[in-house]
């Protein structure tokens, strides 16, 4: 785990692009990872190992790529959109968008432009504005939205509307990984049984 | 209550044998995992994760649009992995539009309202393993005790769903049922309506179809 994140932040601090990882033949490449039929793909996008994503999710790549670490489940009606931006000119400028691994987003939250770090959890129906940082270990409530441009510290849960945020200082880190690996794992049985894995 | 004519187009929709409506636009995953008893209402935007768990359904289930029913997962007594658990709905139970269910079990007539969410583990708007008693109102956020319920709440809930069924009607019926004021003679209406030539539909047939053609799509 730590040299994954280690890679992850020596990625983001170094301005050097990563390998190039062309989204659709990492699937061909990984068996460890489900990309349901009907979850709406759109641009250039790279997922990590054992990653799980569910039908009827968006994940839109408009301005910019968008790189999944491992371990992330996305499940139904996310919205995870890299917004195309502009310049003062009018000139379209890219941007990557990074997300780290150990990430859950559940039912309905959305994420617009934001970089996530590792081991974040995304409550039902949560909504994360336009240019936020997410660092390690957050929580976001379900039905809470983060306003725009606010940058959330490790170990910070927002629990309410308006900003607020408290901070979590009994996360257990292991048994979260473990939550999550197995789900992971059990997701990647299951799932292929019942839905179409998409091909390209 | 007052019988309301639900009007719904008969091509949009499954009629299965055990008298389940089933809208087309629904998702559906996992057919062999869902069992209906009968008399369903599934209306359109609806999701059903089969593919996770076993969902079990009673009679007169209405979900309505934009529904997400998805078994929630716990660790089993002598598993060490955690997995997704069967899910059971009870008779008689109301999902308005926009709801989440994780809910382990839910018992007969329960009325859920406008876009709540019943979550699985953590702090959500239902708190964890929270078991909500009989006869109460839940609400707010998180979910607190608000009130309690009068004991004939019961009959009003069956008695909601079932006229909800019976006047969820094709669109093109000339003649529309004449108040369905009690469940009795409602039934009986509905014993003696003759059959339309697609009600001898399977359930489960009907749904692998609607599975398989949204695949292709």
């Amino acid at each position: 785990m730590d040299s994954a994140r280690s890679g992850i932040n020596s990625s983001r601090a170094n301005p050097a692009p990563p390998p190039p990882t062309p989204p659709t033949t990492a699937q061909q490449t990984n068996p460890l990872l489900f990309v349901a039929q009907q979850a709406d793909i759109q641009g250039k996008i790279s997922f990590g190992e054992y990653c799980v994503i569910h039908p009827k999710c968006q994940i839109i790549a408009e301005g910019g790529d968008i790189t999944f670490g491992d371990h992330c489940i996305i499940e139904e009606k996310v919205r995870i959109i890299n917004r195309a931006r502009k310049d003062e000119q009018g000139r379209p400028v890219k941007k990557d968008m990074f997300i780290g691994s150990y990430n859950f987003f559940e039912v309905h939250s959305q994420l617009d432009s934001t970089d996530v770090g590792d081991m974040n959890e995304f409550q039902f129906k949560c909504l994360v504005q336009d240019g936020c940082k997410i660092e390690n270990f957050c929580q976001i409530n379900s039905c809470v939205t983060v306003p725009r441009g606010t940058v959330l510290p490790s170990y910070s849960v927002a629990y309410e509307d308006g900003g607020k945020v408290r901070q979590n200082l009994d996360f257990n880190e292991e048994a979260k990984r473990c939550t999550v690996k197995e789900l992971c794992t059990f997701l990647l049985e299951q799932l292929p049984k019942h839905n179409k894995q998409r091909e390209q | 209550m007052e019988a309301q004519m639900i009007p719904f187009d008969q091509a949009q929709y499954f009629i299965t044998s055990k008298k389940n409506k089933i809208s087309k636009q629904s998702l559906i995953k996992g057919t062999d995992n869902i069992l209906i008893e009968g008399k369903a209402i599934i209306l359109p935007g609806a999701i059903l994760r089969g593919d996770l768990a076993i969902i079990q359904m009673g009679e007169y289930v209405v979900i309505k649009e934009d529904v997400i029913i998805r078994p929630t997962y716990a660790k089993g007594e002598g598993q060490k992995r955690l997995k997704y658990v069967k899910q059971k709905i009870g008779n008689c139970v109301y999902i308005d539009r926009g709801s989440i269910v994780c809910a382990l079990r839910i018992g007969s007539n329960v009325h859920i309202g406008k876009n709540c969410i019943i979550g699985h583990r953590y702090n959500s708007i239902v708190p964890p393993d929270t078991i909500l008693p009989p006869y109460t109102v839940f609400g707010g956020r998180p979910a607190t005790f608000m009130g309690e319920l009068p004991e004939s709440f019961d009959k009003f809930q069956t008695d909601m769903t079932v006229t909800y069924y019976m006047n969820f009607k094709q669109m093109n019926m000339q003649a529309p049922m004449p108040g369905a004021t009690s469940i009795a003679s409602a039934r009986q209406q509905q014993e003696g309506a003759p059959e339309t030539p697609s009600a001898g539909q399977n359930t489960k047939r009907a749904l692998a179809e609607h599975e398989k053609k949204d695949e292709k799509h």
